[in-house]
């Protein structure tokens, strides 16, 4: 590897402190804060459904941020694109608390450490998505599409496994269910892509050191 | 084929017959009085088993219908072993079934196994004969008569929940006086007749002289012999008081956070994130990860009650005089979905799958879906009545225990009426609840009730109720 470690978590954490990422996780934690306020039961007694809506809405937002973010790594550097994945992938874990108040008030059957387990893997699995898609529009040359293309695959994602009735790419159920399959889905997709993000850090090493040596 | 073959297949077949009568044998079950089960009621329950291990006897009713699927009520009763023969006697609950199947397995082998026909959920209520010519009363009453000898009756007043009279003529003996006085605290009418009155024990039962003396839930009968129409008309209807008292109470939800802590609570965690990623740094990340951690730990903490099931119990007595019929209700609310129970033999007061074990200790536990709430019944039983009507029906404290909101139905009330104490002036009517006023609409005229807690007694109007 060409780049330290240190250098991407400071990466990660510059991205996290200014431009557009902040931003847009103050959004999706803002949002997340309305639902679960929304959903939590007004007076004793009621019963606490407040963790199906959140869990659902936590899902959602995060796949979007990352297949959103995935997009555009194929862009940048792969020091940039490591420090942006690492900066969404903290943003998601940031999330995980909320989910973790309306779990407790709801005790559903779903064992709280499913969210802790599925969703870094779930995140990264989506960045790399993000990434091949990016790749694609880079290559039909449909860039103008890019901000419809993150919710239109979600929703395509969503709607074959509603229609094959299994939980593989649809974040909703797999929101709400230990879900193997999904896991298993983006675990291979985030080790395929960390091998495509190292392969390209080596290749852009290569590059500076000829460049050097010319 | 030869003769030897014959032989061979003829001993075979002998030696298979032989084999099969000592299976049937090894165990006898009787659920009901005759094999007469009541459904929707305690019924008694007599395992008879013959040189075999310890094992248990398992009924299973389905309760479910084509909607729901099955629903079933298992009920685990563990039988004792050993050599010669056993008897066990006990009280279990049978829900209106489907099918009701039971099976008996001692060492590890299934030594019987039955099953009762749908046909046999019948709800309609007992009436027994204790008699040498059970036939004149099956004439009258046209019910559900079944004859049964005088020392078949149990003193168990949960045996007698599903009997409407008990019939004693004295020609086919007669009960003991403990069994005759649970079923009468069971509700039962006990018609005795004049032969019967001559047993000295049946006579110290009865020792006023009147054609119906009412004790607990149930009586004595001794003018002349009553229709079906009379039967019906004296008959406490206690499942209706009991389904009014379990639906006036419930578990109450542990107190949850509120809406607006979360709220606070959670901006707080999202503007101090933010303000730990605008630090950046190692001091930024050490923070964020300080914040995640006590925020989770907090999320996880905070909104948990102490426990996730909340169990209340409570009581309802119904008597007349020193004697009470007594059932315990158990409310019970989880939040998580699982199997929830008490240590008690009781039955759920709606169609719900559970199990109910017998043996020590006893448990009745129902799966419940999350945030749900059941009741759960015991069995019923006799009890010394702690609130009584004196000779003026006015209300008196017979027990050790001071009640409150004491009401005369349809007459006046006390806050309070204490043992050994004059009843003072008469309060300000008390405003009664909805399911309050709804239980105090099911008692007799000149009945009186009163609260111990979460405890409600009844002193019922001891007038001929026809």
């Amino acid at each position: 590897m060409t780049m330290p470690v240190p250098s991407v978590l400071q990466g990660g954490l510059e991205r996290l402190r200014s431009g557009d990422l902040p931003q847009f996780g103050l959004l999706t934690l803002a949002l997340l804060v309305t639902t679960l306020v929304v959903t939590w039961p007004a007076r004793p007694g009621l019963a606490n459904e407040s963790w199906y809506t959140v869990s659902q809405t936590r899902s959602v937002l995060v796949a979007l941020l990352a297949l959103g973010y995935g997009m555009g790594l194929p862009l940048v550097s792969p020091r940039r694109a490591a420090s942006t994945a690492l900066a969404v992938g903290l943003l998601a874990l940031t999330t995980l608390p909320l989910e973790l108040v309306a779990h407790a008030g709801s005790a559903p059957a779903t064992p709280a450490w499913w969210a802790w387990l599925a969703t870094p893997v779930a995140t990264a699995g989506h960045l790399t998505l993000g990434a091949l898609l990016g790749v694609v529009v880079r290559r039909l040359r449909l860039t103008v599409l890019a901000p419809l293309l993150a919710p239109a695959v979600l929703a395509g994602a969503i709607a074959i496994d509603v229609r094959l009735g299994v939980t593989l790419l649809n974040p909703l159920t797999a929101a709400l269910q230990i879900a193997p399959g999904h896991l298993a889905f983006h675990g291979a997709a985030a080790v395929l892509g960390g091998l495509a993000l190292a392969w390209s850090a080596r290749r852009a090493g290569r590059a500076r050191r000829a460049g050097d040596q010319a | 084929m030869s003769r030897r073959l014959w032989l061979a297949v003829l001993l075979a077949a002998s030696l298979h017959v032989g084999h099969g009568q000592g299976g049937t044998d090894l165990a006898q079950v009787e659920v009901g009085f005759r094999d007469t089960p009541v459904a929707d009621a305690w019924n008694p329950l007599r395992v008879t088993v013959r040189d075999v291990g310890e094992g248990q006897l398992t009924l299973v009713a389905d309760q479910g219908n084509l909607r729901d699927g099955e629903v079933p009520w298992t009920m685990v009763v563990p039988i004792p072993g050993g050599a010669g023969v056993r008897v066990l006697e006990a009280d279990v609950y049978l829900p209106a079934w489907r099918t009701l199947v039971w099976s008996l397995e001692a060492g590890g082998a299934i030594v019987g196994s039955g099953a009762l026909p749908r046909e046999a959920a019948d709800r309609r209520r007992l009436d027994l004969v204790v008699s040498a010519r059970p036939g004149a009363v099956a004439e009258r009453l046209a019910g559900r008569v079944v004859d049964v000898p005088a020392a078949a009756l149990p003193a168990r007043a949960a045996a007698f929940d599903g009997i409407r009279s008990l019939w004693i003529d004295g020609s086919g003996g007669v009960p003991s006086a403990a069994a005759l006085t649970a079923a009468a605290a069971a509700g039962a009418v006990v018609v005795l007749a004049d032969e019967a009155l001559r047993d000295p024990a049946v006579a110290d039962l009865v020792a006023q002289d009147a054609a119906w003396l009412p004790i607990a839930a149930g009586g004595w009968w001794l003018g002349a012999p009553p229709g079906g129409a009379q039967l019906e008309a004296a008959r406490v209807d206690l499942g209706a008081y009991l389904a009014a008292f379990a639906a006036a109470g419930g578990a109450t939800a542990p107190r949850a956070v509120s809406a607006s802590a979360v709220l606070l609570a959670a901006s707080a965690y999202v503007l101090l994130v933010l303000l730990a990623w605008r630090v950046g740094g190692v001091p930024g990340l050490l923070t964020w990860a300080v914040l995640l951690l006590g925020a989770s730990l907090l999320a996880w903490a905070a909104p948990r009650p102490a426990s996730p099931t909340v169990v209340t119990s409570r009581a309802l007595q119904v008597g007349v005089g020193d004697l009470a019929w007594r059932s315990e209700v158990h409310d019970l609310l989880t939040l998580p979905a699982g199997e929830v129970g008490v240590a008690r033999v009781a039955r759920p007061s709606t169609t719900t799958a559970g199990v109910q074990r017998l043996g020590s200790p006893p448990l009745t536990a129902l799966t419940l879906a999350r945030w749900r709430e059941a009741t759960l019944v015991e069995a019923p039983r006799a009890a010394p009545a702690l609130l009584a009507l004196d000779a003026d029906g006015r209300p008196v404290a017979v027990g050790d225990r001071v009640l409150t909101d004491v009401r005369i139905v349809g007459g006046p009330a006390w806050r309070e009426v204490a043992p050994g104490r004059a009843l003072g002036a008469p309060s300000d009517a008390l405003v009664l609840g909805g399911q309050a006023a709804a239980f105090e609409a099911l008692l007799p005229p000149g009945s009186a009730w009163a609260r111990d807690g979460a405890d409600w007694h009844v002193a019922l109007a001891p007038e001929v109720r026809w």
